[in-house]
């Protein structure tokens, strides 16, 4: 057990260099790529505003000044102010944060409730119509895009048969559809991972003591066979997880979902650079916590994993 | 001790390569006899169809794709009651003719496929080789700038750039490459790696062969196949992230017709005419999924395991 805490204080380390080296990236690409001044200051500013801010922000002084007083304002969460609102940026975000968690949850939940059984159901009846389809499934999944799939899926359920609504948040039927579209690509690896994490086991020795003791097919399939087929799964979960995130993006602006992806891009439409920024940051730090949480948990699900180089 | 980032260790594989399971490959070694010999003609006449579009748009498309004629917005396919043979794909919400306009969209995808792939893949592969054959230096940082692509989606980072440059051809490019070149990087370290203690190098570092020698004909040779395998995957996802990026407006400027910018323009006028965002939506489907069924096809015709079943 104390080997787990070793790896959860040596991830985290790891964790905080990743997410230093996005913060510098940021400062790279905000201060240094470009002109500066004109991504910092609104769009309104005038010749003798812009010199002010120049001096004010900062933009004179040597870079490595620069560079640690953004660490520093990064570390008091002093990230600016919106250009559109005048509220601190950090609050725009905050806002939105959990509308974009309700979706990023529903999509994985949906993602892994229709790609497990999608894919236990093809393993178990391979060669047949339930695995070709299973399987195709698994393929379009690969190579659809997501904001054609949800604009797809709004023609069909909104427009032509008037199911659900197009877009905004508001209930069960407002989530169903950004969610489905924003979990299908995950839903189709995680079909792919599942059956063929299947088959592999279903033709594993224990699974063969376990039918040969008696039990019956189901209690063979879900107690013995299912969680070692799983382990590929939480493997790709974290990267799914990042896809989800990034994902999300393109799905609340395709569904007007007031979440953090469409605040992102309203802010680059309306040069609100600073919560640009702060978003930005944000996803980042979520996907690097994600990729974390789930790397641990799983050296708890499965210890015969070691630290490996 | 390191803790195993499991993450990135399977990461852009799945991402990308999606590597195949064993329960995989044996049914793919009892089928392949059975594989039908027609998938790779169509794959084939797919991307050709895809390339030739691209290719030679300014010669063969009906219409300047930013010719707008107002009297015809939005004429349906010709398949559809209103729809006529001049315009055989119908018109846009500015009368500009789809088919057209298609093509160039190709046309963007090819240049970005074009330039992308062949610079990530030599980008990745000297650094993945440097990293796994001679520095171990590299090869720490590089694990780290996989840790860190992880983090970055290609999407976020494109919004940055877009914030502050403004959205174009080359962000979209540079965005690709600096994405995907570690993918590469990240394999080709594993690869050599192993290579590195095989045989035939030991020998050849035994009569006194300097690395270049060793890279270039017995390193890259044994490489080649993987990452034409990578290469050919890697086509489908530079596809799908240039037409994200467009349709979200931080990609190629709306002014230019790619796939991606003609979805969102469409996405005004779906109720009125849905072939304005069916169309494009289905080229990218289309070529993004034969690139990936190409490439797994590739990837069994270059598996040595299977090659006693041909």
């Amino acid at each position: 057990m104390q080997n787990f805490w070793v790896a959860v204080g040596l991830r985290a380390v790891q964790s905080a260099v990743v997410v230093w080296i996005v913060l510098s990236a940021v400062f790279v690409v905000t201060r240094m790529v470009g002109d500066p001044v004109t991504v910092l200051a609104p769009m309104s500013a005038t010749q003798a505003d812009i010199h002010r801010l120049k001096g004010e922000l900062g933009l004179n002084d040597p870079l490595y000044e620069q560079y640690a007083r953004y660490m520093r304002d990064v570390a008091e969460l002093r990230l600016g102010t919106s250009f559109r609102t005048g509220q601190p940026a950090v609050n725009e975000v905050k806002v939105r944060l959990p509308a974009t968690l309700e979706l990023s949850v529903s999509a994985l939940a949906l993602a892994v409730l229709l790609g497990v059984p999608a894919g236990v159901l093809a393993a178990m009846k391979r060669g047949t119509v339930l695995d070709g389809a299973a399987r195709l499934f698994a393929l379009l999944g690969q190579a659809v895009p997501n904001f054609w799939l949800g604009i797809m899926l709004v023609l069909l359920f909104s427009v032509k048969l008037g199911w659900l609504p197009t877009g905004g948040t508001g209930g069960l039927s407002h989530l169903i559809l950004p969610a489905f579209t924003l979990g299908a690509v995950s839903s189709a690896a995680i079909t792919r991972l599942t059956r063929s994490g299947m088959l592999d086991v279903l033709g594993a020795d224990f699974v063969r003591t376990a039918r040969a003791k008696g039990l019956p097919e189901r209690r063979v399939i879900l107690r013995h066979a299912l969680r070692h087929a799983l382990m590929p799964v939480v493997t790709i979960l974290g990267i799914q997880v990042g896809l989800v995130f990034a994902g999300t993006i393109v799905v609340e602006t395709v569904f007007a979902w007031p979440g953090m992806g469409r605040l992102l891009i309203q802010s680059i439409q309306s040069a609100d650079y600073p919560v640009v920024q702060v978003g930005v940051l944000l996803t980042a730090t979520a996907i690097v916590l994600a990729n974390m949480l789930v790397d641990l948990s799983y050296r708890l699900i499965d210890p015969r994993v070691q630290g490996a180089l | 001790m390191r803790v195993a980032n499991l993450q990135s260790e399977s990461a852009l594989v799945c991402a990308d390569a999606a590597p195949l399971t064993e329960a995989e490959l044996a049914e793919r070694g009892r089928s392949a006899r059975m594989r039908r010999p027609y998938a790779l003609a169509v794959y084939t006449a797919v991307l050709v169809l895809f390339v030739g579009a691209g290719l030679f748009a300014p010669l063969i498309a009906p219409y300047d794709p930013a010719a707008q004629k107002l009297v015809n917005r939005l004429h349906p396919p010709v398949w559809q009651a209103g729809g006529a043979w001049a315009h055989p794909l119908g018109t846009d919400s500015l009368g500009r003719d789809e088919l057209s306009r298609l093509m160039y969209g190709a046309r963007i995808s090819l240049i970005v496929v074009a330039v992308s792939v062949p610079a990530s893949v030599v980008l990745g592969t000297l650094l993945g080789l440097l990293a796994g054959y001679r520095s171990r230096t590299v090869g720490v940082l590089l694990m780290r700038l996989v840790d860190v692509q992880l983090a970055l989606p290609p999407i976020l980072f494109a919004i940055l750039l877009a914030a502050v440059l403004g959205p174009s051809l080359r962000n979209v490019l540079i965005v690709i490459v600096g994405w995907g070149w570690v993918g590469y990087a990240r394999i080709v370290r594993g690869e050599t790696l192993g290579l590195r203690e095989r045989d035939f190098v030991l020998a050849a570092r035994a009569v006194g062969a300097g690395d270049v020698w060793i890279v270039r004909r017995h390193l890259l040779p044994n490489l080649v196949n993987t990452v034409t395998v990578l290469a050919t995957l890697h086509i489908s996802t530079v596809i799908l992230i240039e037409a994200a990026l467009s349709f979200l407006g931080v990609g190629v400027p709306v002014t230019t017709p790619s796939w991606g910018t003609m979805v969102s323009g469409g996405n005004n006028f779906i109720t009125v005419a849905w072939w304005l965002v069916t169309l494009p939506g289905l080229a990218i489907v289309t070529v993004s999924l034969v690139a990936n069924l190409f490439g797994d096809w590739l990837r069994d015709a270059l598996d040595p395991r299977l090659r006693h079943l041909r």
